[in-house]
């Protein structure tokens, strides 16, 4: 009885979530013209995709170790809080900080892609911390002790111990996080006022405005594809932390 | 370490900052986000009198609910069952699929079931639907560790006393696995009613949940701080989860 509700409950994420890519592929075969964006378009999303993840890792990375080593409950609480927070209500409220900034200073980042990168590093900061906590929570401390017995000063055993044993969750993280922002359309729509053009923005306008679902459904798959194999990469990396 | 804390402190201002100005500029008493007016209600009052707002807000918290129930309790059968690490696997690459590659694949379903078949069921069914879609992998993936804490000997114990397998699962494994379902369904709850991509491939014009109305005005500039009052608003559901969340996981120590 409770394996047949569990089997029904899988059965619909099957069907509700995975059978629709099939109506993407229908709608491939149906064949069509194939709009592809533009180089410099697919340039920008993937340089504003790594910008991304790098900049969130490195701002994570501090703020992940402290965490994991000495970190409270309240602070770890704080930090993952904003992972609850819907992307276009942060989108919003960097829109209303960018006005301010833009009043105070004469600096302008509404439209530009800088203004984008901040907004994509603020919402994926969390992601980032999160997966470089569960590494380095991960990591025993005896290779680090006998570094400092040895000699090592913390500087040194943390750069040449800890950090190459970390590697691999900054791995995952940089995955993680270059997969959301490849995809994302919020944030460049929102804070770019659609003058950073992204893939994910561009998928958006074939289904809203040209309403080309042959070439909606190419890129989408594209993309859906690149996820998984990105995915298959994480959960390689982490599997191989635990060994 | 005191460095690193100071800096741990410094990232968890800045995660704050936008949303907390935003909020505090709601009752702010001037049209301009960088004149501060002094305190007023205005926009919340002007945000009580816009009907559309209202209705927004309660189409997103009806579909929010329904689907936070639905997707929870559905979840906990299937961590409790399908323990295995290729199910969870199924449901872990539903969790991290790009948003848009999911919500075109969802409306081209919903295109062909209008075209072949005639029923249209973009709206309130389309949206409910696609949450549904994304929100049951992600129950499953979240409420997967959880189920750990659930003996063999408890559910042993209970099955030779006689409780059927039913039973069993309502008063034995339910209860023990209350609070990760009271988490699970708040994070879906908060997720479901902020969600922006996946209605607005599977709505309809004549409905409006209250992040697509949120981004008719994002999408065009800031627009008056009445939106500044609704996106308070919704911040609601996020906060709340997030407070309870932390609460109910900590029992699990």
């Amino acid at each position: 009885m409770i394996r047949r509700v569990a089997l029904v409950a899988f059965a619909s994420v099957v069907l509700l979530f995975y059978i629709p890519f099939l109506a993407l592929g229908y709608y491939v075969t149906g064949g069509g013209e194939l709009k592809m964006p533009s180089l410099s378009m697919v340039t920008t999303t993937f340089l504003l995709a790594a910008l991304t993840a790098v900049v969130s890792i490195a701002v994570a990375y501090p703020a992940a170790y402290y965490l994991a080593k000495r970190g409270s409950e309240l602070e770890f609480a704080l930090v993952t809080a904003p992972l609850w927070v819907g992307t276009l209500l942060k989108a919003y409220s960097l829109l209303v900080l960018f006005a301010i900034v833009k009043e105070r200073t004469g600096l302008a980042l509404w439209g530009t892609a800088a203004g984008v990168l901040l907004g994509m590093v603020y919402e994926y900061v969390p992601y980032a911390l999160l997966t470089l906590y569960a590494a380095i929570e991960k990591l025993s401390e005896s290779p680090v002790n006998a570094a400092r017995v040895l000699g090592a000063s913390r500087l040194q055993a943390f750069l040449r111990v800890e950090l190459p044993l970390s590697m691999p969750g900054v791995a995952a993280a940089f995955i993680l996080v270059f997969l959301f922002a490849m995809g994302e359309v919020i944030m460049p729509a929102v804070l770019g006022a659609w003058k950073v053009y992204t893939f994910g923005s561009y998928v958006w306008d074939l289904y809203f405005k040209a309403r080309d679902f042959f070439s909606g459904s190419v890129l989408s798959l594209i993309l859906a594809a690149l996820s998984l194999l990105a995915t298959y990469m994480v959960v390689r990396t982490i599997r191989s932390l635990s060994l | 370490m005191t460095p690193l804390r100071i800096y741990t402190w410094v990232l968890i201002v800045a995660l704050y900052v936008p949303i907390g100005l935003m909020v505090a500029l709601s009752f702010n008493n001037s049209k301009l986000p960088y004149v501060w007016g002094g305190f007023t209600l205005r926009w919340y009052e002007a945000l009580f009198g816009w009907g559309q707002a209202w209705q927004a807000l309660l189409n997103s918290a009806v579909i929010a609910l329904a689907v936070s129930f639905t997707a929870t309790l559905l979840g906990i059968f299937m961590a409790y069952v399908l323990r295995q690490d290729k199910y969870i696997a199924v449901s872990q690459v539903a969790v991290v699929m790009p948003e848009v590659s999911e919500a075109l694949a969802f409306a081209a379903v919903l295109w062909l079931v209008k075209t072949y078949a005639g029923i249209d069921l973009f709206g309130p069914v389309g949206v409910f639907l696609a949450h549904l879609a994304y929100t049951l992998p992600m129950a499953h993936v979240l409420l997967a560790p959880y189920v750990a804490y659930v003996s063999r000997s408890a559910v042993e114990a209970a099955r030779i006393l006689g409780a059927s397998e039913l039973r069993t699962m309502f008063s034995v494994v339910m209860p023990i696995l209350m609070p990760a379902f009271v988490a699970t369904f708040l994070i879906v709850f908060a997720n479901s009613f902020d969600t922006y991509i996946k209605t607005a491939f599977t709505t309809s014009p004549g409905f409006v949940t209250a992040p697509i109305l949120l981004w008719n005005y994002a999408a065009r500039g800031r627009g008056d701080p009445t939106i500044y009052a609704l996106a308070t608003f919704m911040l609601i559901p996020s906060l709340v989860a997030a407070a309870i969340y932390f609460r109910a996981v900590k029992r699990y120590g």
